[in-house]
């Protein structure tokens, strides 16, 4: 189930609340629990098997790690249940590419292909896991103890807000609300408002924009107009899809009583690379510092090795995106190559960039990054980056064309508009509070939620991007 | 980088609280409303839930399509599409505007990047059905349904038709000559019909268009010295007065809904109406009755079975004519169950008029596509 759904916002959403709402405190963990396993289970009954043992496993983790008698004991647990963890990740993202890649080894000596059953990613499992893994190494430094209630435990790692795309959520952060939290009228008014900002982003802009992404990015030789046209779209795509979810989640956590960080923090807006990823994705860039580039020495010995870990860092993070190409890995290579290029920059005393050129620059590589990230394998990002060179001619072509239908324009506009919106935050906010103004703070997400609900209505179906993580 | 902070608790706001009750109204509006259909309708829960189906997701999937159908969806999807013809003239995925108050079909308009290599395909596949139809001695004929957009190109206004669909008709016609199937293109017939050969918000030929077609069709019909029989035409026709006729493009762009002043300017058309004639008696030579029957049959699409293509092709014939297209049919589909039913098994006909959309030559391959001839 997805958040941007009919069978979401007027059968599971009322019913869960009710429930929830009604039930005393000390039984809504358990509410919680249940009614997200329901929630995950709702398109594949069977993953919920997978994801059930995933939960067990981290809590008994915890468990075991907490209680072993030595330190060197309970990294040696850790050990263990995080390698159950990342190998089981590792087969369902990598099995399929692994043996597509040995296919293509096997026919260049004429040899027929592996006999394989294609393996499904179950939805949400990546960022299960990367919360799992979380959990154990916080019990086993000691930030956080083990949860000895399953069902607390349970409700941390599966519940529905977060369950399917994320924020990636620390146990730290949420501990003291899973024991005990108040579920009140302001908590539910802020929540509730935000659930419907986050859903006018996903639904009015990056679903909309969607299907011209798709096409753009299937044409065999797109055109200069096609492959800025698709790499701009999917620019705003991505990000309207992701941090709206994100944005939903969050709502949806504070109706329930949760305080969540934020996951975006205006990331197009970024002056560098290294600002963008302060800005994108937070939970998970702040997850990759915590706990990969740290542990891996980060920068405390020495400028080669902190290269050396920035660009293994961002290629792991490269790599836990992917599972159907390569792309992905590339895709953090390139962005952990031009971190290390700005780290070079400065520390080789060049002059600075100009603020605006920065931003520019900074967005183009994002821009071009993407790329590589939404093609479908290495030949699909090489075609569009010929188109984007000009290399396939320039104007649009006549596919595109009779795709493009008013809805997108105003669709992209209002992406950019929004984009561009905090550059008047100032601005709006020394306005005086007049009435009007309070009326449209109340308005425009009543009435993006309520459009977005009918765009659900007329399409049936809805994508989200970030499934495939 | 700085550790993500929780969101601080803050009281209230105004904005808040509508946007909390309007969410709370909105949710549980739309559970009595599902609770309403379902108990009202049965239609919202699958019919056979299996322990398989369910496993698989299937029964999730079916109620989650069938949801669509509830009064809250259908007026909220209605609303929504209203909306967009209103403030930016927005007819949806399917339907486009041309000059105003013309509207086309989108899917005439696509281009697809196999196109060629489907219509080759379906060029081979009809040219296999001619060769196992003659086998039974019975000849075809292929009719192509120009696109509306091709025929009517002074109402397009700033609407694009790519250039490279202009060679989609010539090609289709140069590969069935190729291949020795005769084909009748309808191009011309429909150009020189006085008024509007298309209607302006549907995507089918208006009644004069597809008199002009039927003619077209049976002088080739004529030409090919087909023994037609003796069945007889059968119509009687009637002028009616004119009237407002709700287009499919309307429709299909969710717009019927609207009161008639908001949707694209209506369309007022004066018909002409073809009543079918009680046959006489059979003659007493005809113990059981098959000697009045029609040795031409059409198969195809909506084309046929709207403003009355088939009763004037039988009157343009002079004979009786069996019509066997299907609305959305496409490319195979009336083709594919007209040569799989009893009517062709047991009374085949002596000559088949397979019509075809231009629309349909290069879109992908579908199952019903393949269209074979029983032996």
């Amino acid at each position: 189930m997805v958040f941007a759904s009919l069978e979401f916002l007027t059968l599971f959403l009322p019913v869960f609340l009710a429930i929830y709402v009604l039930s005393p405190a000390r039984w809504r963990n358990g509410v919680l629990l249940f009614c997200s396993w329901f929630f995950y289970g709702w398109w594949s009954p069977v993953f919920l098997l997978l994801f059930i043992a995933l939960t067990f496993w981290g809590w008994l983790g915890g468990m075991v790690i907490d209680k072993a008698p030595s330190r060197r004991a309970r990294g040696c647990w850790l050990a263990f249940f995080i390698i159950v963890n990342v190998l089981t990740l590792c087969w369902y993202k990598y099995a399929n590419i692994v043996v597509d890649s040995l296919d293509s080894v096997l026919a260049l000596g004429h040899a027929g292909p592996i006999a394989w059953q294609r393996v499904v990613l179950p939805i949400g499992l990546s960022f299960i896991v990367l919360q799992s893994i979380s959990y154990l190494i916080d019990v086993q430094r000691g930030t956080v103890q083990a949860d000895h209630s399953v069902i607390r435990y349970g409700a941390y790692q599966g519940m529905f807000v977060h369950l399917i795309a994320g924020p990636i959520i620390r146990y730290a952060w949420v501990k003291r609300e899973l024991v005990s939290r108040t579920v009140g009228w302001d908590g539910f008014t802020a929540g509730a408002r935000r659930l419907m900002v986050g859903m006018s982003m996903k639904v009015l802009v990056a679903d909309t924009l969607s299907p011209i992404v798709d096409a753009i990015f299937s044409l065999h030789s797109p055109t200069l107009a096609d492959a800025w046209l698709g790499c701009g779209f999917y620019t705003l795509q991505l990000f309207f899809d992701f941090a709206g979810y994100s944005a939903m989640a969050i709502g949806l956590g504070q109706m329930l009583g949760f305080r969540f960080p934020e996951n975006f923090n205006h990331p197009y807006l970024a002056s560098s690379i290294q600002d963008f990823w302060r800005r994108w994705h937070i939970s998970l860039s702040s997850w990759i510092r915590d706990y990969l580039y740290i542990p891996m020495g980060g920068n405390r010995h020495g400028e080669w090795r902190a290269y050396r870990n920035v660009l293994l860092t961002m290629a792991i993070a490269g790599l836990w995106h992917g599972g159907d190409s390569w792309n992905f890995l590339l895709w953090g290579i390139a962005h952990g190559v031009a971190l290390m290029v700005a780290r070079l920059w400065r520390n080789f005393g060049m002059p600075a960039v100009p603020s605006w050129l920065s931003h520019v620059l900074t967005l183009v590589f994002v821009m071009l990054a993407w790329t590589l990230f939404r093609a479908v394998g290495f030949h699909a990002a090489m075609a569009m980056y010929r188109g984007q060179f000009g290399l396939n001619g320039i104007g649009l072509s006549d596919g595109i064309h009779v795709l493009l239908r008013p809805l997108h324009a105003l669709a992209a506009g209002l992406g950019i508009v929004c984009v561009l919106l905090p550059l008047w935050q100032q601005r709006w906010e020394s306005l005086p509070d007049t009435a009007l103004r309070r009326l449209w703070q109340a308005a425009w997400p009543l009435a993006g939620f309520l459009l977005s609900f009918g765009l659900i209505a007329a399409r049936g179906s809805v994508p989200f991007l970030y499934f495939q993580f | 980088m700085e550790d993500p902070k929780p969101l601080p608790q803050l009281p209230a706001t105004g904005a808040g609280k509508i946007a909390a009750v309007a969410l709370m109204v909105f949710m549980f509006g739309g559970l009595v409303s599902n609770i309403w259909f379902a108990s009202a309708t049965r239609a919202l829960l699958p019919q056979a839930a299996t322990k398989a189906s369910i496993l698989d997701g299937k029964v999730s999937k079916e109620l989650a399509a069938r949801m669509a159908n509830t009064p809250l969806a259908s007026a909220a999807a209605r609303t929504q599409r209203a909306l967009s013809w209103l403030t930016l003239r927005d007819l949806g995925p399917r339907v486009r505007q041309g000059c105003p108050g013309w509207l086309f079909l989108r899917d005439e308009l696509n281009v697809y990047a196999d196109g060629d290599s489907h219509l080759d395909t379906r060029a081979a596949t009809v040219s296999a059905v001619q060769r196992a139809l003659a086998r039974h001695g019975i000849a075809l004929l292929v009719a192509v349904v120009p696109d509306k957009s091709r025929i009517e190109q002074q109402h397009l206004c700033s609407l694009y038709r790519p250039a490279s669909l202009n060679s989609r008709l010539d090609d289709w016609l140069s590969r069935l000559t190729a291949e020795g199937v005769p084909a009748v293109d309808l191009s011309a017939a429909l150009r020189s019909v006085p008024g509007d050969a298309f209607f302006r918000t549907d995507t089918h030929w208006t009644q004069d268009g597809a008199g002009a077609a039927a003619r077209t069709v049976a002088k080739r019909i004529r030409a090919m010295g087909v023994p037609l029989g003796s069945s007889k035409a059968g119509y009687r026709v009637e002028d009616e007065p004119a009237a407002r006729r709700p287009g499919d493009l309307v429709r299909l762009a969710g717009l019927d809904d609207l009161p008639p002043s908001w949707q694209p300017a209506p369309e007022i058309v004066a018909s002409r109406r073809y009543i079918p004639v009680a046959k006489a008696a059979s003659s007493a030579d005809d113990l059981f009755g098959d000697e009045d029957l029609p040795n031409v049959a059409v198969i195809g699409t909506s084309y046929s079975t709207t403003s009355d293509f088939v009763p004037q092709l039988a009157l343009a014939l002079g004979t009786g004519v069996g019509n066997f297209a299907r609305d959305g049919g496409k490319f195979g589909g009336s083709a594919q169950a007209y040569f799989t039913s009893t009517a062709y098994a047991q009374t085949p006909p002596k000559l088949i008029v397979w019509e075809l959309d231009e629309r349909d030559l290069q879109s992908p391959l579908e199952a019903q596509d393949a269209v074979t001839v029983p032996k």
